[in-house]
């Protein structure tokens, strides 16, 4: 359960979220909002690369900035540029991030290639990231937050690019049983109906919960 | 009950078939003298404390009346619309542990293992090597074999050079920190320290982790040579030599990551060089001394002292960010990529 208490922050002497105030629980929550809305900032401050100006960003009940390690393990977080090293390889990419994120190497390798087949890369999984397309090195992206079957799934724009089959596929991918997945997307005729629930933000503020 | 829908509403209302419950059963004579209170219960009650309905009409009245309770509770709780239903749902499931998966169940084994602080801030130092490509080691080694003709006097000065290795190695030493640390650090710029951030590392241990490959790769060329020099050349003083190279590449390190901060680390790089080649200027050339004079003590002090104002300043820097420092670290909140 990740809960937003009233988070407001201020960039540059300008308010980006003005007390946000809701609730993710389990399952897909869709955030849209016109460019500029605040979605990005939103995503970071619920990964902890942004702390709120005030208010707090809480996990299961505790502030999230008082437990950043281990809330970070338990997340997956995909920004909205598909950032990579380009001059590694697919697999060395995933390698290293796996490492980073403290998980064990056999297990790790085991869940790169799962999830490699299921965006249909494993036949990529030795190129180098500067010879795949925008699409795929967005895939690359979603895998990397998959990689440790986190509980906290935060997607900054991830189907953008991306062909109606492997929108499916990420969109499948993203449902877990206990997974609070938040999904921001300005284009909402890319997402297919039945989510947990949408949020929508406007100049800061959280428009529509429903 | 006349429609079945409605019974079956009273039904799940009351949590029993009145209709049953009444059902005096096939051969019983509703004449009869009802039995004693200890024999009959009706619905639990005893026997007595629920009035009996005496015949078919008071039964159809009975079950009229509930179904009009029936129909009034209905209109004071209407059916939930679906999106109050999903929101239920949601509600209730997030109360409920969700079954875990297995592969999250075996990281969680292999999490509670991990033995203490050191062993854990290994483990993230570890895997950042792999940051630094092929491209790093190479350039770095050439540039300090590029030097090694200068180990012979003579080569020297055929090429015109009032150079000795050990100077050619002060030289060297802050360009190779310099570009070592903007390689490691360049994902500030690109986008990739926002995820790198959000892995199971502190900002401490990733800034650590890449300082350490980069400074220990560095020492140990620039170590290498230092003694390669002092073998081949019985006049340098070991010592110096050392302290002139591991300065700067301590004090352009930590001065490039401060600067990184706030701006590209190519920017702060750049600077960071700029600033270097000045006070080396200021210290030799402008006292008419040749830049050969890098190795020597009189040179070497004011340096020194240079090196340690500029730690305090890069250290100050990095303290003030300190707050911030998850976010600037990510990229986000410095020039040119303001957020």
């Amino acid at each position: 359960m990740l809960e937003l208490a009233d988070v407001t922050v201020r960039l540059g002497g300008v308010t980006v979220l003005d007390s946000v105030r809701g609730r993710l629980g389990p399952g897909v929550t869709l955030l849209t909002g016109p460019s500029g809305a605040g979605k990005t900032t939103l995503l970071r401050t619920l990964a902890g690369l942004i702390p709120p100006s005030a208010g707090e960003v809480r996990w299961w009940g505790q502030s999230i900035t008082a437990q950043l390690k281990a809330y970070h393990r338990r997340l997956g977080y995909l920004p909205q540029r598909p950032a990579t090293y380009p001059e590694m390889t697919v697999s060395g990419f995933l390698d290293y991030l796996s490492a980073l994120k403290a998980l064990p190497p056999a297990l790790a390798a085991r869940r790169r290639d799962e999830l490699l087949e299921a965006l249909g890369l494993s036949a990529r999984a030795h190129s180098a990231l500067r010879e795949l397309s925008e699409g795929q090195r967005r895939l690359v992206g979603i895998v990397q937050a998959l990689l440790g079957d986190p509980e906290v799934l935060l997607l900054d724009e991830p189907l953008e690019s991306l062909d109606g089959d492997s929108r499916a596929r990420v969109l499948q991918l993203c449902h877990r049983p206990g997974r609070v997945t938040l999904l921001a997307t300005h284009r909402l005729e890319l997402v297919p109906p039945g989510l947990v629930a949408h949020w929508s933000l406007d100049a800061g503020r959280l428009a529509v919960e429903s | 009950m006349g429609n079945r829908p409605d019974a079956d509403r009273l039904i799940r209302v009351l949590g029993f078939d009145p209709a049953e419950a009444l059902d005096p059963g096939p051969g019983t004579d509703l004449a009869a003298p009802v039995p004693g209170p200890a024999e009959h219960t009706w619905a639990g009650e005893p026997a007595g404390s629920v009035p009996v309905p005496e015949d078919g009409d008071e039964l159809a009245a009975l079950a009229e009346a509930l179904q009009a309770a029936a129909r009034a509770q209905d209109a004071a709780w209407p059916d939930p619309d679906p999106a109050e239903t999903r929101r239920l749902v949601a509600a209730l499931t997030a109360l409920v542990p969700a079954p875990e998966s297995p592969f999250a169940a075996e990281l969680e084994r292999t999490w509670v293992r991990q033995p203490g602080w050191l062993a854990r801030t290994l483990a993230a130092v570890q895997p950042q090597v792999r940051l630094l490509e092929r491209p790093f080691w190479l350039a770095s080694a050439a540039l300090v074999a590029a030097g090694m003709p200068l180990l012979s006097p003579d080569v020297a000065a055929s090429l015109g050079l009032d150079l000795t290795y050990g100077a050619f190695l002060l030289l060297v030493a802050p360009i190779l920190a310099t570009l070592g640390v903007a390689h490691a650090f360049r994902g500030i710029s690109t986008g990739m320290a926002e995820v790198e951030l959000t892995c199971a590392l502190t900002p401490a241990q990733l800034v650590l982790g890449r300082l350490f490959w980069v400074a220990a790769y560095d020492t140990l060329l620039l170590g290498g040579a230092s003694l390669l020099s002092a073998a081949l050349e019985p006049s340098v003083m070991l010592g110096w030599l050392v302290l002139g190279w591991l300065l700067p590449i301590l004090v352009l390190s930590v001065t490039v990551l401060s600067l990184s901060l706030y701006v590209p680390p190519w920017v702060g790089g750049s600077a960071a060089l700029a600033l270097w080649l000045l006070i080396l200027t200021r210290l030799t050339l402008a006292r008419d001394l040749p830049i050969a004079a890098v190795t020597d003590p009189v040179v070497l002090l004011p340096l020194s002292a240079f090196c340690a104002g500029g730690l305090i300043l890069a250290a100050g820097l990095i303290a003030r960010t300190w707050p911030r420092l998850t976010t600037r670290l990510a990229g986000l909140d410095t020039w040119g990529r303001r957020f």
